[in-house]
């Protein structure tokens, strides 16, 4: 077992689709650093003078209705207002008018997060790859003339896919997780920088987990189908069918959509809502609006047991048809 | 079943079976391989198939288009499930222990089959990692078939000839008792035929068993000690090539008269073709028989000749039939090669 792990390794480190699949996520994850720092960036000059002949507009409207403002801090009873200065209440700032700048936990959780699901496509795709590619050469064929245990073919196979997973995950995510601190830090954003690398942390080994899950079921998919093409007709067929419409016509199965339970895993947790309308006594439609939550640990099973069936019945066919 | 050579001795082997003097190292008995259409139609590849490859030598698996040569193979080793039926190799029940031998058999089913994008000394290196082959046995297999200069080179830039070099190469990989060849000339030009030919003959006179199917018959008769005919997935004879051309040599008849002599001839139960100017007769002893036929009746032959029998001859009159793994002979006798047939 040990020489056919390191064959396959050394098939997977071979393949255009394994640099491939890195090279595509990575000019992916150069998006996501573009966007955290079009997200972060100071506003030019051109915006901040915008700025400033706003607040002067603003600042004239206040002084005009200061009075009014004075006298709506003062008959305030709410103890906040205690602490406020009645004087200059109301009174416009600058930031108020320039764009909005997110810090780092903030792109963390916008422009970071996604990446677990872009390395589930990515490494979906590459795991269908490394073991449709063999089929359709015929080259599975001569491997089983060497390896005629397609129990530890299918094994090796998952193992060495899964192996070279990791690293290539880490890549993606440490690319990621340094160019976007880079870009904060160069527009001078960075804030709470202790929690955003919690965060990275956090979304990064579910990321990596995801990706492993993805070439998984990549890999279950491809010794199913063995074709590509057919692998993409299924998965095109469940998204269509399971992902898309089935909660349209069926809200609640939402809770077991394989996207639902995906991000719950990835984005450790999510929710999803559903309406429940009725006529009330003036014929009036009432909704009533109800959030169900997904746990990340619910996620999880869902894509373990997901990972289970696959991998079985590829295991399965493969051991049933004839290869050619 | 005759032997061509022995060359194999007792010996105990603790990585499967035990083969014993005059044990095939390949037997099939009652072999049957069914596949399903789209139609869901059954089309019987093999039907009852009962092979045996005797240990050492080349033998040759002949049979025309869709007889089940391929079919056969390929559940030897492991790729097709077979419906019903038993195989052994080297005495090891196959395919439930074929891991047991599998290292003692090297085989091309088909074409040669290798990741494309791959270098041939890649896709070698790969198999070799799995058999736990040191990498230096890559080199060497290369250098024996000629492959060392373009180990470089992605599998898919290379020809044929190439291709099937590199197969060899891969079978050589696991230094193996007995190698499989299908059609292992297909596409070749004449000079990688013979030196697919002197491979698989010197491979055999090193010791090995060596499985060829093809159907390019000269070639077969050029380097098989034994060879086995199937049709539409049965064995129709087997035995060794001197064997099975034994009593099917013809007789050419030149006479005045060839309807009479025709008549004449069909009598003693041989069969008569009319050919160009003359009689074709099969069946008969010999020509001078068929001369004192002849003179009996009273019709005399302006020539009488030895068509020598080849093992074309042979494989046409027992693979002889119609449709899908047989031969239709009326267009073997209007000239179709069998060299297109197979």
């Amino acid at each position: 077992m040990r020489g056919m792990l390191r064959a396959e390794l050394m098939r997977v480190r071979s393949r255009s689709a394994f640099w491939g699949t890195l090279v595509v996520l990575l000019v992916a994850c150069a998006g996501l650093v573009i966007a955290a720092w079009d997200d972060t960036r100071p506003p030019s000059d051109a915006a901040v003078a915008q700025a400033h002949l706003d607040l002067d507009d603003a600042l004239a409207s206040w002084e005009d209705e200061q009075d009014w403002w004075t006298a709506e801090c003062e008959d305030a009873e709410d103890p906040w207002f205690e602490s406020v200065d009645c004087d200059t209440f109301g009174r416009p700032v600058l930031e108020q008018f320039l764009p909005y700048r997110d810090g780092l936990a903030e792109v963390v959780d916008s422009r970071f997060a996604p990446i677990g699901g872009l390395l589930v496509l990515g490494l979906l795709i590459m795991g269908t790859s490394l073991a449709a590619a063999d089929f359709a050469s015929g080259a599975m064929a001569t491997w089983l003339t060497f390896q005629p245990r397609r129990a530890r073919v299918v094994g090796s196979r998952l193992l060495a896919a899964a192996t070279a997973t990791v690293p290539l995950a880490l890549a993606v995510l440490t690319a990621a997780a340094l160019g976007m601190a880079g870009v904060v830090a160069w527009n001078g954003a960075m804030q709470d920088g202790g929690q955003a690398a919690a965060s990275i942390a956090a979304y990064g080994w579910r990321a990596v987990v995801a990706a492993l899950w993805g070439v998984v079921l990549g890999t279950g998919l491809a010794f199913t189908f063995r074709h590509s093409a057919a692998v993409i007709g299924v998965v095109v067929w469940w998204v269509a069918a399971v992902e898309t419409a089935l909660p349209t016509i069926l809200p609640t199965s939402r809770g077991v959509t394989l996207v639902t339970n995906l991000r719950a895993w990835t984005e450790g947790g999510t929710s999803y809502v559903t309406e429940t309308c009725r006529l009330d006594a003036a014929k009036n439609e009432v909704c009533d609006v109800v959030e169900h939550v997904i746990s990340q640990t619910q996620g999880g099973l869902v894509m373990l047991g997901v990972a289970a069936v696959v991998v079985g019945l590829g295991l399965l066919v493969f051991r049933l048809r004839d290869v050619g | 079943m005759a032997r061509g050579r022995d060359v194999v001795e007792a010996r105990d082997d603790d990585e499967g079976g035990t083969i014993r003097n005059g044990e095939p190292a390949i037997s099939t008995r009652g072999l049957r391989k069914t596949y399903r259409r789209f139609d869901l139609s059954q089309v019987v590849a093999v039907e009852g198939l009962d092979l045996d490859v005797p240990a050492g030598g080349v033998h040759g698996f002949l049979g025309p288009n869709g007889s089940g040569k391929t079919t056969t193979i390929r559940m030897l080793l492991g790729l097709a499930r077979p419906d019903s039926g038993r195989m052994h190799i080297f005495g090891v029940p196959v395919p439930e222990r074929l891991p047991e031998v599998v290292g003692r058999v090297g085989a091309i089913v088909e074409q040669p089959k290798f990741v494309p994008t791959f270098s041939g000394r890649r896709n070698l290196q790969i198999l070799a990692a799995g058999i736990d082959v040191p990498p230096t046995q890559v080199e060497d297999v290369l250098e024996r078939v000629g492959l060392r200069e373009r180990g470089r080179d992605p599998f898919r830039r290379y020809s044929l000839g190439m291709k099937q070099r590199l197969a060899i190469a891969a079978t050589l990989l696991k230094d193996p008792e007995l190698l499989i060849f299908d059609e292992p000339t297909n596409g070749l030009d004449p000079a990688g035929i013979h030196d697919v030919r002197a491979t698989m003959r010197g491979l055999a006179d090193e010791g090995r068993t060596v499985l060829v199917s093809s159907h390019i018959l000269s070639e077969v008769e050029q380097v098989a000690d034994t060879v086995s005919i199937v049709t539409r997935g049965r064995l129709v004879a087997s035995g060794t090539v001197a064997s099975l051309v034994a009593g099917r040599g013809q007789v050419r008849v030149g006479v005045p008269d060839p309807v009479v002599a025709q008549r004449v001839l069909t009598g003693q139960g041989w069969s008569v073709q009319a050919e160009d100017s003359g009689l074709v007769v099969a069946g008969a002893p010999d020509a001078g028989v068929v001369n004192e036929t002849l003179a009996r009746a009273g019709v005399f032959a302006h020539e009488v000749r030895t068509v020598r029998a080849d093992l074309e001859a042979a494989f046409l009159e027992l693979t002889a039939g119609t449709g899908p793994g047989g031969i239709d002979r009326p267009a073997v006798r209007r000239g179709v090669r069998l060299g297109n047939l197979s």
